[in-house]
């Protein structure tokens, strides 16, 4: 671990510039070209405010700033929850931070937003030993 | 394998999906890290890993293996129980059952647990995936 997990202690943040070059390379990564990433049009016929970022963008972040936090045990021991909240329109920078709520087990709160302050995603991680 | 048009009413909790297998390419490990910047955590045990979100990947692709989903399906919750780093170069053997569905505030969702097993049979992690349906079905549009 990188840092002295105490109860109080924030991780992060982790940055990303959500931008359409990010999006087509994750949606190539992930073979999921659902075209209320990449399409206003068909995002809009959907109730969305226009083309928006896949949700586990964010979630991704989440798990940079996890692995970079917890090491090695964070891929043996990890247990994560996301919700996500809102989504992240294209173009958006997002945030990502932790906050340590125990120690033992050792457990974190989640939260991803937008430098706008829009929440997009809550959530918790656990090391469960 | 011929997909399924996924439609809601044919959905049902106790349907299986899988096995599905999914090779951890290195190229796709490369461009997931690329898309995140995510430089973390490259090796462990002197193998190199993947991200372990990652494994979102192959557990939306066990379900999409057998459904054509609709435009617009949206991402809802994700939970991960992690055992085992995912390997670069690994074949995970991916299984998932539809644990629910359910109507709240106008909105369809239904819930996916999944399962992945590494080609050493170690199990490398366990899933749930929740999405919202849509309520519009827009493929009998033309866009």
């Amino acid at each position: 671990m990188t840092t002295d997990l105490d109860v109080g202690v924030t991780l992060g943040p982790c940055v990303l510039v959500v931008d359409q070059q990010v999006v087509a390379r994750y949606a190539d990564a992930a073979d999921d070209h659902n075209p209320i990433h990449f399409d206003d049009e068909v995002a809009r016929a959907l109730g969305l405010p226009g083309a928006i970022a896949h949700g586990m963008i964010s979630g991704a972040l989440i798990g940079r700033l996890l692995a970079a936090e917890l090491g090695p045990q964070w891929v043996r021991h990890g247990r994560l929850r996301l919700k996500f909240v809102r989504p992240v329109e294209l173009g958006s920078t997002v945030v990502a931070r932790g906050w340590v709520t125990s120690t033992e087990p050792l457990s974190v709160e989640l939260r991803a937003e937008t430098a706008d302050g829009v929440l997009a995603i809550t959530g918790s991680a656990m090391l469960e030993m | 394998m011929t997909r399924i048009r996924q439609d809601w009413d044919q959905m049902r909790v106790g349907q299986t999906f899988g096995p599905f297998g999914y090779v951890v390419r290195p190229e796709v490990v490369e461009s997931l890290r690329s898309a995140i910047g995510d430089e973390e955590l490259v090796e462990v045990d002197g193998e190199a890993v993947a991200p372990a979100m990652l494994l979102t990947f192959p557990f939306l692709q066990l379900i999409e293996a057998k459904y054509e989903p609709p435009p617009g399906v949206i991402h809802a919750g994700q939970e991960f129980d992690l055992y085992a780093p995912v390997r670069v170069g690994a074949v995970l053997t991916c299984t998932g059952t539809i644990t629910d569905m359910s109507r709240r505030r106008n909105r369809r969702y239904y819930s996916v647990a999944s399962e992945a097993v590494d080609d050493r049979g170690v199990l490398v992690a366990r899933s749930r995936t929740t999405a919202v349906y849509p309520e519009v079905d827009l493929r009998s549009r033309d866009y």
